[in-house]
């Protein structure tokens, strides 16, 4: 065997290989499946496409499940999908998530030498949607979605995808708008040169009527969205930011239309058409802004959740958008149920609070539904699933989970901002018409359309939730999920840190040992069978040291938090849990030891070691905020945690209630904690600090309590999280800055009548995009700096 | 001066023509996707 001289890695996907075991001609692969993509692109000549972007590949060691998409051949499950549907042609538009690059495009429109029956496939790359028109005689729906599986492209059905003709209006819009406002200016020269005078009268007065004739489509149809937003907010007696807009474009129009009529002067078409056009590129520019950033925030692709199935060969964990109808789960104690699904064995007792707020909890039997969302309290459950799982619905349920809650965030303030600003902006501008109507009409209309454009407030209605997208989308590249970008403001106002320790600060593996007693195999399974239900570190740790899959099903479970678990099997009680809660043992007792007892007589101790993770010392060293530490452990191993933690601010043997209670009451003393725990037995301190962050290692323990969700291997990132979120704050509120200076230095001209509206109306635009320049350009510069890339 | 009659109207025409002509590529979907025709063209035509 020769020595592997360099890093392995796979030629597919540029992952590093363990071994050069997977090999195929003079290529290493780091799995079968990426090996089986290459033979596939081989087959067909196409390796091409690694010279495109090297190792362009996605990693494939995840295969779809055999007959997920069995239901694609299901005729009226498969209708809803095609775009348009024959015997012989068909198309269908998928979004898949996964292309990335210049290969990608490549290959996906190539698809039909790979696949015979593909007639055509295009990729919008922006959007990530692939369309393809293909003969459904020689293709059906399932192999084509399958395959494009077994590519790594695997499409993501579920979502309903909005059209990309909807950004067509505004096009036309745009178009009709540029048209019209070129042909106006060409129409006012003769004016703009002062060859009024000397010209025919009859040429000006047609010129005049043409422009006319020419700004009604201008105003009918390429401003109609302003007539119509301002309308809908006057009819919920609101003043919206399209108000001024809609007031301003119908002065224009109106004062335009007497001149010319009683024959006063020329008007102001070309103005109007002008800020029409400007006003509608503006609208553009932030609809493209927006959707780029929405295909990016779709947090719900990489969002990692799964779930644990039963196997032949025991357990494994499945993505859970990869989930099958009548696949058998395994839902722990404080796990949600991911899917609607029949209860096989166990005992529920489910808290529906996230779904229907309803605290008391329900307690199915076997055999009856049970829905999406619900929180198993008692023991392992196994269900079936019923119906597909939509991961959309349970991160809509980590939305909602704190919808009550009163936000008063900046957001809120630029809702807030905005509506106060329209209204002083109409009364300034109102004003202004009243006070230079008596001395000069055509100074007092040319004022009063100034103002209201110049200082259109839109800018501080889209800016905050604009950045805070960004920040999210730089976040979540790092492996810290956000619920919300709402979030980002939250962490940003954190003023102390609040951790738990059994896994959040150590890793989840530990050194075990057997103190004393022994036990016979069948006591082992037993234990694992009491064990497998609890989701608490230490269980969850002990259960897979003992490695057994055969236990037996307990008659009873129930978990009491901070102390143990209780379980029976007929006439025998089991108990593990700590020595002073199973002996009643009094005073100091070795806190990392797990007492098991049988009917109450101890027969066995395991100590556990946990280790810490890697890189708090880095964390803690150069951090300044307040940090206190809640364990639910006695003061064992402190050596470590007083170098990180200050004396005084390390609290043990607190049972999630004293966490609560702790984190309520730091709150009642205005301030803004942090509670960072692994989201299990802490969910209640999460969602009553300011920002929860859950740490997780398994990525199925998902807790709608919390408000961020990170990695476990990212905690030394923690400063950089919170500090780029103060950043980004500030950028948002400098940017707010610039554009409340901006306008009003603008404003102040136009209020002395020195605004033209064409040129107000070419100022208002420059400020929508500085000010989307800034937050874009500063939140990058602030994740770069501090590391968050 | 009645050529500038014919001459405003030549122009209008010539523009309602340009105009018609953006309406029609935003309706065929020319102007859906910006951005992956500039990897598109990095593609070397392939032999068939």
């Amino acid at each position: 065997m020769k020595a592997v001289a360099e890093k392995l890695v796979c030629f597919h996907c540029g992952d590093s290989c363990t071994d050069d075991e997977v090999r195929l001609e003079e290529h290493v692969f780091c799995c079968e499946g990426c090996k089986t993509v290459y033979q596939l692109l081989k087959e067909s000549d196409m390796c091409r496409y690694y010279s495109l972007d090297e190792h362009a590949g996605l990693k494939m060691d995840r295969p779809v499940a055999q007959g997920k998409y069995a239901f694609l051949d299901d005729k009226s499950l498969a209708r809803p999908l095609f775009q348009f549907y024959s015997e012989t042609d068909a198309r269908v538009l998928f979004f898949t998530p996964s292309m990335h690059c210049a290969s990608c495009i490549w290959l996906l429109e190539r698809l039909y030498k790979l696949l015979p029956g593909v007639i055509e496939s295009r990729v919008n790359f922006d959007r990530k949607e692939i369309s393809v028109r293909f003969n459904p005689f020689e293709l059906s729906l399932r192999q084509l979605v399958e395959k494009l599986s077994a590519l790594g492209y695997e499409p993501s059905l579920g979502e309903k995808r909005e059209d990309a003709g909807k950004g067509r209006m505004l096009l036309f819009r745009l178009g009709v708008a540029g048209f019209c406002a070129g042909n106006i200016m060409l129409f006012s020269f003769p004016e703009y040169l002062g060859m009024d005078t000397l010209s025919q009268t009859q040429f000006s007065a047609l010129f005049r009527w043409l422009s006319a004739a020419l700004s009604i489509p201008v105003v009918t149809f390429a401003a109609w969205p302003f007539f119509k937003k301002a309308w809908q907010g006057l009819k919920h007696r609101d003043l919206n930011i399209d108000f001024p807009l809609a007031l301003g474009i119908s002065a224009l129009f109106i004062r335009s239309v007497l001149e010319i009529t009683l024959g006063w002067g020329s008007g102001f078409f070309d103005s109007l058409a002008m800020l029409v056009f400007f006003l509608l590129i503006g609208r553009w520019l932030q609809d493209r802004a927006y959707e780029s950033l929405s295909f990016e925030r779709d947090f719900k692709s990489y969002f990692p959740l799964a779930a644990e199935v039963e196997g032949e060969e025991g357990t494994r964990f499945v993505k859970l958008q990869d989930l099958q109808v009548g696949d058998i789960i395994r839902v722990k104690s404080q796990e949600l149920i991911p899917a609607d699904s029949r209860i096989i064995s166990g005992n529920a007792r489910i808290d529906y609070s996230f779904v229907n707020g309803e605290s008391t909890p329900e307690t199915p039997d076997s055999g009856e539904t049970l829905y999406a969302g619900g929180r198993q309290l008692d023991g392992l459950l196994r269900v079936q699933i019923l119906r597909p799982v939509s991961q959309s619905y349970l991160s809509a349920l980590w939305n909602q989970a704190e919808a009550g809650e009163e936000n008063k965030g900046i957001k809120n303030f630029s809702d807030q901002v905005g509506r106060y600003f329209t209204l002083a902006l109409v009364l300034i501008a109102t004003a202004t018409l009243v006070y230079w109507l008596p001395q000069d009409a055509r100074k007092a209309f040319d004022a009063f359309t100034a103002v209201l454009i110049v200082a259109c407030p839109c800018v501080l209605v889209v800016a905050a939730p604009f950045a805070f997208g960004n920040a999210m989308r730089w976040l979540s590249a790092r492996s810290i999920f956000l619920k919300n970008p709402d979030t980002v403001e939250k962490v940003a106002q954190v003023d102390q840190v609040i951790f738990d320790k059994t896994g959040t600060l150590t890793e989840k593996s530990a050194e075990i040992e057997l103190l004393w007693g022994t036990l016979t195999d069948e006591e082992t399974c037993k234990l694992a069978g009491v064990l497998v239900q609890s989701l608490h570190p230490n269980s969850r740790l002990l259960f897979n040291h003992l490695n057994r899959n055969d236990f037996p099903q307990t008659d009873t479970f129930t978990e009491i938090p901070g102390k143990g678990l209780k379980a029976s099997y007929g006439h025998e009680e089991w108990k593990v849990g700590s020595v002073k809660w199973i002996t009643g043992a009094k005073g100091e007792t070795e806190s990392t030891s797990v007492l098991v007892a049988r009917n109450n007589e101890p027969i066995a101790e395991f100590r556990l070691q946990w280790h810490f993770r890697e890189g708090l010392d880095e964390l803690f060293h150069t951090w300044t905020l307040p940090r206190y530490l809640y364990s639910g452990d006695k003061a064992r191993g402190t050596e470590v945690l007083k170098k990180w933690f200050h004396n005084d601010h390390m609290f043990f043997g607190s049972s999630p209630e004293d966490k609560l209670r702790a984190v309520k009451n730091y709150r009642e003393l205005g301030h803004h904690p942090m509670m960072v725990g692994d989201g299990l037995n802490d969910s209640g301190a999460l969602k009553a600090s300011w920002t929860g962050v859950a740490i997780t290692d398994d990525v199925h323990a998902f807790t709608p309590a919390c408000d961020v969700i990170m990695v476990g291997k990212s905690l030394h990132d923690l400063p950089r999280f919170i500090r780029f979120c103060k950043r980004t704050l500030q950028t948002v509120k400098f940017s707010f800055l610039f554009s409340l200076v901006y306008n009003l230095i603008w404003m102040s001209l136009a209020v002395r009548g020195e605004l033209q509206p064409l040129v107000a109306a070419l100022l208002m635009p420059v400020s929508s995009i500085t000010v989307f320049t800034i937050n874009t350009l500063g939140i990058r510069y602030f994740a770069r700096k501090g590391g968050i890339q | 001066m009645t050529i500038i009659i014919l001459l405003i109207s030549c122009s209008l025409v010539l523009a309602v023509g340009f105009l018609a002509a953006f309406i029609w590529s935003v309706r065929s979907g020319q102007i859906d996707d910006t951005s992956t025709p500039a990897y598109r063209i990095l593609d070397e035509e392939d032999e068939d």
